[in-house]
């Protein structure tokens, strides 16, 4: 008889199952006393678990369902417990009805839930079929005013809880808002080619600075300098998180250390040229160098638009406070001969130094990598 | 994408987007219609179950039942194709399941539902373990072949099966030494030995018949001798009763010698069995049937539903939906490269091949072509698209 066991496991290979293992699917939506809810649980599961199949040929028929709905409630319902606040809610099966999903029929359970007190946090505690199968998984989702929440329970991991402020919309956003600053303040290659060209704003080829030139010349290069760049890294930045357009990350870093090298010769060679074209023009390639930050992040997929908009007020708060500080002592400097005469050529020949270094730095990563 | 816009409608053209909300409730998939009703009798059957009852109370839960209960559960799984039965063995062995020093038998078995579930790390180090304790258990070699098989790993395979010939019928050492050798370059003689061995064997074992038949059907398909792997397929079916396995290859095989209305017809015999749905919904894609988009559609919820539950792994049936019903191409070739990692038998290594081709990165399959161009591997569907494949750069 040995042999006959062993024939057992002559496989010729292990199966690849199209077949979806056990799920349950519980829905719940906030009320004001609690949630009201649907649950689908499979009548293959059903099954076995309170023997639904009375006169054992194998089918479920509707009436052999219907005529014990109130034993399946009581099944279920005695594996699943809602809380809020910490106390225990009510639950309540309505009548089902049954579903037809992909894998086969689910007898749908409404539910009401009620609670004494509907405060957060509320935690949900999951047993259903777990005894039975290990494999099997409860998937709830809450469906809030905002992104819906979702859990895959499993024997393992219980339980759920949703607390008010776990990712509220609010909070998300100052996150996001909060790496975008940080972003351009640790990003010296971003700075460095905003400072390039804000350095000589307002200045003309004049021999001598005017002590009586207000600060009007000045506020009006900054301001179409600053909208330039902004306008063409929102449209980048929006245009690679969308991932609609991507660029390899090394032609895009090398492109950012290129772009002040041309700032830097800019401000030795043509200072008298506006600036604007060069900070849209480049303000586009650092728009993806941002992107490739954000796309670092792992946004959630549910509330990436939020997340890109929240992202570039960061970077644009962040920009605006170096442009703030920066503007009074331009503005101080520039009254000096001496901003003009040796400040700005030993700037120039600096930045654009450290532009070429970093090019090739950038750029040589990108041929060693072909 | 929306169906109905806003814009208000002046009376005479009503017509127009009356038609299109038609077409557009006309294109909506079956299935996202579908809410909760109620059933219009009760006779309509809505599911068809195993037969019995089990709760966790349910059964003696000493070492012996808890173990014959694993087994059947195992078997169950493996006929049917439905991975629950895996669950309940899971379930059965509970007190064991995350114990390392479990005995002997509940190794056993966790490695084969972790064999199934494709934890084949986490199988191979409780087989090896299992040698360790009893290096003459057929049992722990046999589960070990078939796993290096489907990883690649031919040698080591080969040393199970021949540590078996004294420990098991010879006709179950054969078949193993067959199927392995099979995928080294030997492909005619193994099956030449196989068959010899079979011919000589009297009174088989109905199921060790019909994993022979498959053997031999499987060589010679990778031949591209069709009839005879026909004639192996009819006698694997015939041996026993239906089973999961041999409807999903016996599917394949029909849907490469373009048998479409064969395929179809298996899966409307066959309902339940829900390997063939993939198989279907290709043959009927393939004969432009009007239910195509149906099967595509019931095939898309089922993987979305998969998906949900966090422990999706992509399968090469995956990829070849991506590849042939979604016509993401290069989506299937992720998917098959993921697959590939683990498994490398030649229907891993093709749907790879045809992935990179359809994805026009036909480098990508490069190590693929390297792996069956080093084992020496066979088969007639694999040739010609590895002419396609460019050789693998030494780095």
């Amino acid at each position: 008889m040995r042999f006959a066991v062993l024939t057992l496991l002559l496989l010729l290979a292990p199966q690849v199952y199209a077949h979806k293992p056990s799920d349950s699917y519980l829905q719940l939506t906030p009320t004001d006393e609690g949630f009201t809810g649907e649950w689908r649980i499979a009548l293959r599961d059903l099954g076995p678990a309170i023997g639904l199949d009375r006169d054992g040929d194998r089918k479920i028929t509707w009436g052999e369902v219907r005529t014990r709905h109130s034993e399946i409630a009581n099944y279920a319902l005695g594996r699943l417990a809602i809380a809020a606040g910490g106390s225990p809610c009510h639950i309540r099966a309505g009548a089902q009805l049954v579903d037809e999903l992909s894998d086969g029929a689910y007898t749908v359970l409404p539910l009401a839930v009620t609670c004494e007190r509907n405060v957060a946090p509320w935690s949900l505690d999951y047993s259903l079929f777990f005894d039975m199968d290990a494999t099997h998984r409860g998937l709830i989702s809450f469906r809030g005013s905002d992104t819906p929440q979702t859990f895959a329970l499993s024997p393992d991991n219980n339980r759920a809880v949703l607390s008010a402020g776990a990712a509220s919309p609010v909070q998300q956003f100052v996150t996001m808002a909060r790496e975008g600053v940080w972003h351009i303040w640790i990003g010296f290659d971003h700075i460095l080619f905003l400072l390039a060209l804000l350095l000589p704003a307002g200045l003309r080829l004049t021999r001598a600075p005017d002590e009586k030139t207000g600060w009007t010349p000045l506020l009006k290069d900054v301001l179409t300098l600053v909208t330039a760049f902004t306008v063409a890294h929102s449209i980048t930045l929006s245009l690679a998180a969308l991932k609609l357009v991507s660029l390899p990350p090394r032609l895009i870093e090398t492109t950012i250390a290129l772009s002040i090298v041309v700032a830097g010769l800019r401000m030795r060679y043509a200072v008298s040229r506006p600036a604007a074209w060069i900070a849209f023009s480049f303000g586009l390639i650092h728009g993806f160098g941002f992107a490739n930050v954000l796309a670092d992040l792992q946004l959630p997929t549910g509330s990436l638009a939020l997340s890109l908009f929240a992202f570039n007020i960061g970077v644009e708060l962040g920009q605006c406070a170096i442009v703030l500080l920066a503007l009074p002592l331009i503005r101080y400097a520039q009254r000096h001969t001496f901003y003009q005469r040796t400040f700005m050529p030993v700037a120039a020949v600096l930045i654009a130094t450290i532009g070429v270094a970093w090019s090739i730095e950038r750029g040589a990563g990108l041929y060693f990598a072909l | 994408m929306t169906c109905f816009n806003n814009s208000t409608v002046s009376p005479g053209r009503h017509l127009l987007p009356a038609a299109l909300a038609f077409v557009c409730i006309a294109l909506l998939p079956r299935h996202a219609q579908a809410a909760p009703y109620r059933p219009a009798s009760d006779a309509v059957v809505l599911a068809t179950v195993p037969a019995g009852t089990r709760t966790a109370t349910a059964g003696p839960r000493d070492l012996q039942s808890v173990v014959a209960r694993a087994s059947e559960d195992i078997e169950s799984a493996r006929a049917s194709g439905d991975p629950r039965y895996l669950g309940y063995a899971q379930s059965a062995l509970a007190p064991w399941w995350n114990l390392k020093d479990a005995p002997l038998p509940v190794i056993l078995l966790r490695a084969q539902i972790h064999q199934h579930n494709h934890s084949f790390e986490a199988a191979l180090a409780d087989l090896d373990h299992a040698v360790v304790l009893d290096p003459r258990n057929p049992q722990a070699r046999l589960t070990r072949a078939a796993i290096h098989q489907v990883q690649g790993n031919y040698a080591a395979a080969i040393a199970d099966c021949r540590s078996l010939a004294l420990l098991v019928e010879p006709l179950i050492t054969a078949d193993c030494m067959s199927r392995v050798s099979s995928h080294r370059g030997v492909a005619r003689d193994a099956y030449r030995k196989l068959l010899a061995m079979r011919d000589r064997s009297d009174g088989m074992e109905p199921r060790q018949h019909r994993e022979v038949e498959l053997t031999l059907a499987d060589i010679s398909t990778r031949l591209g001798e069709i009839d005879t792997a026909r004639r192996h397929y009819d006698q694997a079916l015939a041996a026993t009763d239906v089973d999961a396995y041999t409807l999903l290859t016996f599917a394949d095989f029909l849907l490469e010698q373009r048998e479409y209305r064969q395929v179809v017809e298996l899966f409307e015999r066959h309902p339940d069995y829900a390997d063939l749905l993939l198989r279907a919904a290709l043959a009927s894609r393939a004969t432009d049937a009007g239910n195509a988009g149906q099967l595509s559609q019931r095939l898309r919820e089922q993987y979305a539903a998969h998906q949900r539950r966090g422990d999706f792994v992509a399968s090469r049936d995956y990829a070849r939906f991506l590849l042939d019903i979604e016509g993401k191409a290069s989506a299937a070739l992720d998917a098959a490269l993921a697959n590939w990692k683990s498994q490398r038998e030649p229907a891993d290594a093709l749907i790879v091949v045809r992935a990179a081709i359809a994805a026009r990165q036909p480098a990508a399959a490069a190590p693929v072509a390297a792996f069956v161009r080093g084992r020496g591997l066979e088969d007639v569907r694999l040739t010609p698209l590895l002419k396609q494949i460019p050789s693998e750069r030494r780095t």
